[in-house]
């Protein structure tokens, strides 16, 4: 298809009809100006190919409305198939199309004329004109066909690639295998659905699993059960067997009759043991009444022999303690008259030391009196310095204020002197007496301080006045040094005293006095550390104490010391005589005492032996029972022995025990066995009916069955699953391999222009035939990454492409750009004219630009805009 | 003297179907407790007065009391008949199980349990020597005893037994040897045999008789039972196969043939009974078709399935078929026939996923048969 000439009227922005005519059906450029109205001859072009005449469509009206009121009426010339048409619409006011057949008279009008048209765009891919399309602005957007304008290419192009359109009952089957395969599992992980059938049969199939194996272990559990029945019913049965029975019994009957002879041998013997015991105690009671017996006339012998023999003792004795007694007597006396002495002498003593004591006091007060004396003569002293220090003018601190008053008068003299004109005379011999000064002769030698106003005379000379300069320091100084003066002579008047040579030796004496007085005290402080009083005191009590008569002693203290001494060892000594004289005679009273209760003693015994054996027959009597007695008792002791030997040891009496105890036992578990079995065996008969009622076998049969049934179900939707799932794989299989069958053609046709623009490039188009990115020499860079001239080149490449598949495949359609290529740089853009150039070999190139010189060098038909009358 | 008994065994009484749904297993059970009426029948127009149970009465020891007494019932119901059960290995005869329990019950007066290895005089000069199992396998003869027991000279001499004669060609169930002499040694004029599910000699006099009721897709002629006449001592027994059953079970193997599938198959069904309800058939399916094909059987299946009491098949065992015009159903060019195509190539290849891919073909055009089906459907 070509257009030839394109003619509007009442449309936009046109005031007036136009037309553009000529249009050679190559490379045709309208350049002009902005404004110029190109964009509404492309929205016109537009509508007249592809909107019904009948279109109401808001934003055609707001683009082709003539802004002066009125129908858009649009036409125009197109060249399909070698016939050329031309098409007329009217929109929206007095809407009509018409078509016609140049060179013919075959012409349609509205509905036909739209139908014809549709059958022509149709013969031109459809749709695919819209392809072609440039407008302003859209260059800078990648080509992003639609589904039914990439149809409409995979349609195209069907012809020449096998397989490459699914087909609708592709589609159906494909959709039905999506639909199918949604139930059973996630399409995107291929696992069971949740609350799918394949989800639900493996759920059933594996809670069956488990019912199955329960059931199956019930049924096993059951069995074992009718299996310890048989064995516990066997048992009951051995248990139960009178013969096994019995020789339990019996085996118990024997070890008690065992038992029962042992405990009945042990009876008897315990009976045979009193006996013996009893008989035995008698034999013992008679042997002993006759050793009594025998024993006690042996005894009274003896005591009539010890009798006399004490009596001998008593005589002995007697005489003993007599002479004890005078001994006794005899030291005692001598003790008193040694206790005598020793008191005579402890008085003389006594008094000896009274006399010495009454000496020593008198020497006593004698010092204290020559000391009492001294002291008050030093108390006396003592107030005399303290008098005369009273008396005295001058004291340390008075002294250091005159020192002081002293050192500021010759500190303030020197300052004067300093600051005062001095004055030195020095006299001639003849001059002497002849110089005054203030009317006072002046010696030679002399040295003044000319401080104030001065004369000096010199008689016979005359009178020399001199004025010293006036000076506040001199004044200030002689001011100070005169108060000084007056303080410091104060204060030698308050002392006595002229000058500082008075005052020290003044203060030297006071200080001399001081010391005595010093020395006064230490001395009254070591004779009378507690003070006069106290030795006055003493004195006192001394003399209360020699007042008293002294004793008469002519010995002296050490010798009656030495003498009572001697007296106290002779009275001590005296003493243990005494003692043991009294010890002696205490224990001859003692002795004779014992011997006289002994022989009392010894007659009461003898009496009562007397009383215990009175004679012998009693002893023969005694003789012959024992006999008696020792014959019952030994037929006793045969007695217990014999049945002793009859009674079973400690060991066998404890194996009888044992023996017992384990019959007893064994009777005992054996009944137990018994109980048990029987309550064994009521349990699992019990349990067994249960089991029955529970039809556990069938419960497992069904079990099975079901799980069978499960399985199978499950198999089948694992199955189905897989095989949906190859299915759809399949079809995405296909589908890419036919992508890149589709697209190849589209690379090929778009290659020639690729290569001139962007040389050593790859386009990357997707399944719809959209520009995705680029592919520089390995580079991927995804379109929107591009710069905005580089997408607006590709975008015209790729329309460029399609124009040219379209042209090859007998379906040319115009490839339209307005104001495209805008953001090309002067060498892109000269690549992209060769582009178009090119292209417009193949198809026609429509070129509307606001740029005139740039596309300048296009070359191409240079359209016209001219006036058209309808 | 002349006598006449009829020879059944394995009842399993209790058996449940699980593999088959409710409705179905329901109408198995019964029919097995309606055998007990068929065999009686079956008895009495042959003048029989004994049945002999040759074991397995019950499917288990453990079953509720309904399910045991409901046989009894069915038995006390034909007075005219004495019925002799013996313990097999799915019913032992054990302490505190089933047989003791019934022995200790009231039972109808025509029921005889045989659960002691002695000699039992059922008539004047009719013994049956009964070899009960007391465990589910025994590993000895439970027979052996027959060999020394005690009749009068001229009784007829009956064994009732179960277990697996040795050398039958056979494992049965029970794991108990059985003699496969035995009748000769034990001088039995008759042995009775259970176990083994279909009517089959099982050496000299020894018979099985099989199950009344078919429980399973065997061919081994099941549902029978045996009428055991025996005019005397020494005499040869002459034998007489009876049917029992209701149901009949068919196991069929059909291959198909890649061109004509359907017709292979309903060449195969044309050999068995016509279909009913009282059928149920296991179909083995092999060989090959195309997934036009396996529709056709698929749908050939769904119309038989109805009129059967069940239908079992693995049509998911039949390959593909990938012989020249097997894609006709796909388009010619596009998508579909691609992935068609591919599917094929997999199946040709016979790799791992030959079979997967096969199936997945059949699915495809299965699935394409139904879009079709769809867009003629469309106005």
């Amino acid at each position: 298809m070509r257009i030839r000439a394109l003619r509007l009227a009442e449309t936009g922005c046109f005031r007036d009809a136009v037309a553009i005519e000529g249009l050679s059906g190559g490379l045709d450029v309208l350049a002009g100006a902005n404004e110029l109205g190109k964009s509404t001859l492309l929205r016109a072009l537009e509508a007249l190919l592809f909107e019904s005449y009948k279109t109401d469509k808001t934003t055609l009206k707001t683009t082709l409305q003539p802004y002066r009121g009125g129908a858009p009426m649009i036409e125009a010339d197109i060249e399909t198939a070698g016939s050329v048409w031309r098409l007329r619409k009217r929109f929206f006011q007095g809407k009509a199309a018409e078509l016609r057949r140049t060179g013919s008279n075959e012409l349609l009008r509205g509905s036909d004329a739209e139908q014809r048209l549709a059958e022509l765009l149709a013969g031109a891919a459809g749709g695919h004109a819209r392809l072609l399309w440039v407008g302003q602005q859209e260059g800078l957007s990648p080509v992003t066909p639609g589904e039914s304008e990439a149809a409409t290419i995979r349609s195209l192009l069907a012809r020449e690639v096998a397989a490459v359109t699914s087909g609708r009952l592709a589609e159906v089957v494909r959709g039905a295998v999506a639909t199918e395969l949604a139930k059973l599992a996630t399409p995107s992980n291929g696992r069971p659905k949740t609350g799918g059938p394949w989800k639900q049969a493996l759920e059933e199939s594996a809670a069956l699993e488990a019912s199955t194996a329960e059931a199956r272990r019930a049924l096993a559990d059951a069995e074992g059960r009718l299996e310890r029945l048989a064995s516990a019913r066997a048992r009951r049965q051995d248990l139960a067997d009178p013969f096994v029975r019995s020789r339990h019994t019996q085996e118990t009957a024997a070890a008690v009759q065992a038992l029962e002879a042992a405990r009945e041998a042990g009876e008897k013997a315990r009976i045979a043991e009193a006996d013996w015991s009893r008989l035995e105690a008698a034999r013992k009671t008679t042997a002993d009444a006759l050793a009594r017996h025998t024993a006690s006339t042996l005894e009274r012998d003896r005591l009539a022999g010890e009798a006399r023999a004490a009596a001998d003792q008593i005589q002995r004795a007697a005489a003993t303690l007599a002479q004890a007694a005078r001994t006794a007597e005899l030291g005692a006396a001598t003790l008193a008259e040694l206790q005598a002495g020793e008191q005579t002498a402890r008085v003389r003593l006594e008094r000896a030391r009274r006399r010495s004591e009454i000496e020593r006091a008198q020497r006593e007060r004698t010092e204290l009196a020559g000391r009492l004396t001294e002291i008050r003569a030093l108390v006396a002293a003592a107030g005399s310095a303290r008098a005369e220090l009273a008396s005295f003018t001058i004291d340390d601190r008075l002294m250091r204020r005159i020192e002081t008053e002293g050192r500021s008068i010759a500190t303030l003299e020197a300052r004067l002197a300093a600051a005062s004109t001095r004055v030195e005379i020095a006299l001639d011999p003849a001059g002497a007496g002849r110089l005054t000064i203030d009317g006072s002769i002046v010696a030679d030698g002399a040295e003044l301080l000319a401080t104030g106003p001065m004369t000096i005379s010199i008689a016979g000379i005359g009178r020399i006045r001199l004025e010293p300069g006036t000076s506040g320091e001199i004044d200030e100084l002689a001011g100070d040094l005169a108060a000084h003066r007056s303080t410091h002579r104060d204060l030698l008047e308050r002392s006595g005293v002229s000058d500082e040579a008075g005052a020290n030796e003044l203060l030297a004496v006071r200080r001399e006095v001081e010391s005595g007085l010093m020395r006064t005290e230490s001395r009254l402080a070591a004779l009378a550390p507690e003070g006069e009083s106290a030795i006055a005191a003493r004195i006192a009590a001394l003399d209360a104490l020699a007042s008293a008569a002294a004793p008469q002693e002519d010995q002296s203290i050490a010798e009656l010391a030495t003498h009572a001494a001697g007296i106290e060892l002779e009275r001590r000594a005296g003493e243990r005589t005494a003692a043991a004289a009294a010890a002696a005679l205490n224990d001859a009273q003692l002795q004779v005492r014992e011997l006289e209760a002994g022989g009392r003693e010894r007659e009461r015994r003898i009496a009562e032996l007397a009383a215990i054996a009175p004679g012998r027959d009693l002893a023969d009597r005694l003789a012959s029972a024992l006999t008696a007695a020792e014959a019952a008792a030994n037929e006793a002791r045969r007695s217990l022995e014999a049945w002793r030997e009859r009674l079973p040891s400690p060991e066998a009496a404890a194996a009888l025990a044992r023996r017992l105890d384990q019959a007893k036992a064994s009777e005992a578990r054996f009944a137990h066995d018994l109980n048990a079995t029987e309550g064994e065996i009521g349990k699992l008969e019990a349990t067994l009916e249960r089991d029955k009622e529970s039809d556990l076998a069938s419960r497992l049969s069904e079990l099975e069955g079901r799980l069978e049934r499960a399985r199978r179900r499950l198999a089948r939707h694992e199955q189905a699953a897989a095989e949906l799932m190859l299915i759809r794989d399949m079809f995405e299989a296909v589908r890419g391999d036919s992508r890149a069958s589709t697209l190849a053609p589209v690379m090929a046709a778009l290659e020639p222009y690729l290569h001139l623009v962007l040389p050593q490039a790859r386009l990357d188009l997707d399944a719809r035939f959209a520009a995705g990115g680029l592919d520089r020499q390995g580079l991927q860079e995804p379109i929107e990454r591009l710069s905005g001239g580089t997408r607006e080149q590709i975008a015209v490449l790729v329309r460029l492409g399609l124009a040219r598949l379209f042209a090859q495949k007998g379906m040319p359609a115009p490839l339209i750009l307005d104001d495209a290529l805008v953001y090309s740089d002067d060498e892109r853009i000269e690549r992209a004219f060769e582009a178009l150039r090119l292209a417009a070999r193949h198809h026609q190139v429509i070129v509307f630009t606001c740029r005139t010189r740039t596309f300048a060098a296009l070359g191409g038909t240079r359209l016209q805009l001219g006036p058209w009358s309808p | 003297m002349a006598f006449t008994l009829l020879h059944t065994a394995d009842w399993q009484i209790g058996k449940q179907f699980g593999s088959f749904d409710a409705e179905v297993q329901g109408v198995l059970r019964d029919a097995r407790l309606g055998a007990i009426d068929r065999l009686a029948m079956a008895a009495e127009a042959a003048g029989a007065r004994h049945v002999l149970v040759a074991g397995d009465v019950y499917e288990a020891e453990t079953l509720p009391a309904k399910t045991v007494r409901q046989p009894l019932e069915k038995m006390r119901a034909h007075p005219s008949l004495s019925w002799h059960l013996l313990p097999g290995n799915h019913d032992p005869h054990r302490p505190g199980g089933l047989w003791e329990h019934l022995a200790s019950s009231t039972l109808p007066a025509n029921v005889d349990l045989m659960l002691a290895p002695d000699p039992i005089e059922i008539e004047t000069g009719i013994f049956v020597l009964p070899a009960p199992l007391r465990s589910k396998s025994t590993g000895s003869d439970p027979t052996a005893w027959m060999d020394r027991a005690e009749t009068p000279s001229g009784a007829l001499r009956i064994g009732l037994a179960h277990g697996s004669v040795r050398n039958f060609g056979h494992e049965g169930e029970a794991a108990t040897p059985i003699a496969e002499d035995r009748a000769l040694t034990a001088r039995l004029d008759y042995l009775a045999l259970g176990d083994w599910h279909g009517a089959r000699q099982a050496g000299p006099r020894a018979w099985y008789s099989g199950t009344p009721e078919p429980d399973r897709f065997l061919d081994n002629d099941a549902g029978m039972a045996l009428i055991v006449r025996l005019a005397g001592h020494g005499e040869a027994p002459a034998i007489e196969r009876v049917s029992t059953a209701r149901f009949s079970w068919h196991r069929l193997a059909v291959a198909l043939d890649a061109g004509e599938p359907v017709a292979a198959l309903d060449e195969a069904l044309a050999t068995l009974p016509a279909a009913s309800d009282r059928m149920l058939l296991e179909l083995r399916l092999s060989g090959a078709a195309t997934p036009a094909g396996h529709g056709a059987i698929a749908r050939r299946l769904a119309e038989l399935e109805p009129r059967l009491r069940a239908l079992d098949h693995d049509l998911d065992r039949v390959s593909i078929a990938t012989g020249s015009g097997s894609l006709d159903w796909a388009e010619s060019t596009g998508e579909l026939r691609l992935v068609a195509e591919r599917l094929q190539s997999m199946v040709a290849g016979r790799g791992s996923e030959a079979g997967k891919a096969g199936r997945a073909l059949a699915r495809l055009a299965a699935l394409a048969a139904g879009a079709e089906q769809s867009r003629q459907g469309e106005p």
